[in-house]
């Protein structure tokens, strides 16, 4: 584990070195403060679509950050030469890609964090307001939502390149956001080869949706019960496990 | 929602740049708008996200949870929650639905004022969507107090569509009824009839126009002109319809005669 966690903490400063988080953290502020100082017929106290915006900025900054990070993980250590040296020492294959994905994760939550701050600024400056728990809960399920896009990245990036491994990932984590929960009424409508493949990517690909907290916070629907946040994380833990275990394997089957 | 709200984001962060380089170009006509940079972007691709903005505000209203199922009458006029429980489906579909249904909802007071930025944002981006031009006109003014905001609206959907009778006849509504300038009301009511003619068009719809017409020119003291038009609006019913109404323009029609002889306009 303290081999995995050495692996981790290298990530965590390798995303505050690399660009793509200040252009994201740059692009959020730009269109969070063109949004906040729009004025609409005069009336104030108007918020939801702001918080809105903002969230899904947010969000979905943070997402393709943790991809791209994950993504390179497998691919850059083995064209820099440095999987052989890493793999020399005493870290087994488990072990560098459990630290390569604890790394993406916190490297991507801590990535979250910066951006969430400047939402907030955003957003209680034109006066909005949150209620505590259901935020922390919206925080919560986005966590769990980073923790398997990560370990999907992270899995795949034994078998694929980081171009390939980012498209991949992103396509169906948003293919999911949009369709997932019609999937399977839209597959009752296609031909029965078309429609195994729709009710098998339905039941097999993670429900990212399921971790979308966004609707409730800004339209203040109340919390969610205890008994579904701990389904969602048992969820979530089983499919970055299924994740890890593939990338795994086929990090076993490569010749370093 | 994520991709379209990202590449909302997006447009508006290119859009808010290319107005700010507007503002700087030294030209004596330059004036920007919001739609002038997103069409310039976007080409028509903007009236799409125009039209999808316009479909949000209605997921806004039912306080952000798309609407699955046929309200009742009754339903739609209430505020707040209504209580409605959707069930069935695998546990799949049960999970999201625990995650993203809600009790069936509508803003209520204050809260409707969050559906403004995406009335504003569709008439903006698609200026020929009427049904979004109407709207957003009767929101300010019934829900918001805003008849010069409303106006203001109609006016600008008046010259983007000059072809609806639609858009004409919600302008003489709007002076006929919250301005209460009979000249204005007048102009548009007679706008409408023209532009409506020849067109298939619900009869009510007929009956509004020339009665609200005549309405006004009657009250402007013009029973002459207003005359023809009460005719016109009992015209429309037949023999045994609508007693009530129909005794209503008929008594209309006998103050215009009335009225009429008196000043020598009209033959008693």
């Amino acid at each position: 584990m303290r081999a995995a966690l050495a692996i981790a903490l290298l990530l965590i400063k390798e995303i505050f070195r690399k660009k793509d988080f200040y252009v994201a953290l740059f692009l959020m502020g730009v269109i969070l403060a063109y949004a906040s100082q729009m004025k609409f017929y005069e009336v104030r106290s108007v918020t939801r679509y702001l918080l809105d915006l903002g969230l899904t900025l947010v969000f979905f900054l943070t997402v393709i950050l943790a991809v791209s990070l994950g993504a390179r993980q497998v691919p850059s250590e083995a064209a820099g030469r440095t999987l052989q040296v890493l793999l020399a020492k005493p870290v087994t294959r488990g072990q560098f890609l459990l630290g390569k994905f604890l790394g993406t994760f916190l490297a991507a939550a801590a990535a979250f964090g910066v951006f969430a701050a400047v939402f907030f600024g955003a957003a209680f400056a034109k006066g909005a307001s949150f209620e505590g728990v259901l935020l922390a809960q919206a925080g919560f399920c986005f966590l769990l939502n980073l923790a398997v896009v990560s370990a999907m990245a992270v899995g795949l990036s034994p078998y694929l390149t980081v171009s390939a491994n980012v498209s991949l990932t992103l396509v169906t984590y948003l293919a999911i956001n949009l369709y997932g929960p019609g999937l399977k009424d839209a597959g009752a409508a296609l031909a029965p080869p078309l429609q195994a493949v729709t009710w098998t990517l339905y039941y097999f690909l993670p429900h990212f949706e399921f971790f979308d907290l966004r609707q409730r916070l800004v339209h203040r629907w109340g919390a969610l019960s205890p008994k579904l946040l701990l389904f969602l994380a048992a969820y979530a833990a089983l499919y970055a496990a299924a994740f890890l275990v593939a990338g795994w394997l086929g990090l076993r089957r490569r010749k370093v | 929602m994520t991709a379209s709200a990202a590449l909302l984001a997006l447009l508006l962060a290119a859009a808010g740049v290319a107005g700010s380089i507007e503002r700087r170009l030294p030209s004596e006509n330059a004036s920007f708008t919001l739609e002038d940079s997103l069409g310039r972007l976007m080409g028509t691709a903007k009236e799409g996200l125009g039209d999808m903005l316009f479909l949000q505000a209605d997921i806004y209203f039912h306080g952000g949870a798309a609407g699955r199922y046929a309200e009742t009458r009754e339903e739609h006029a209430k505020e707040g929650l209504i209580a409605h429980a959707e069930t069935g489906g695998d546990w799949i579909q049960r999970v999201y639905r625990k995650v993203h249904s809600h009790a069936h909802y509508h803003l209520a007071g204050r809260q409707k004022q969050e559906l403004l930025p995406f009335f504003a944002l569709a008439t903006r981006l698609d200026p020929h969507n009427i049904e979004a031009v109407l709207t957003t006109a009767y929101w300010l003014e019934a829900h918001f107090g805003k008849p010069d905001e409303a106006a203001g609206v109609l006016q600008k959907g008046r010259r983007d569509n000059p072809v609806s009778w639609e858009v004409s006849f919600a302008l003489g509504s709007l002076y006929f009824k919250h301005k209460q300038d009979h000249e204005a009301s007048v102009l548009y009511f007679r706008e409408a009839v023209l532009k409506s003619e020849g067109l298939e068009i619900e009869r009510y719809h007929r009956v509004d126009m020339h009665y609200f017409l005549a309405e006004s020119l009657w009250r402007l003291g013009r029973p002459a002109e207003a005359l023809p038009h009460y005719r016109r609006a009992v015209s429309f019913y037949g023999p045994d319809e609508s007693p009530v109404l129909k005794k209503i323009l008929l008594g209309r029609i006998a103050e215009c005669r009335v009225a009429g002889s008196s000043a020598g306009d009209v033959p008693a």
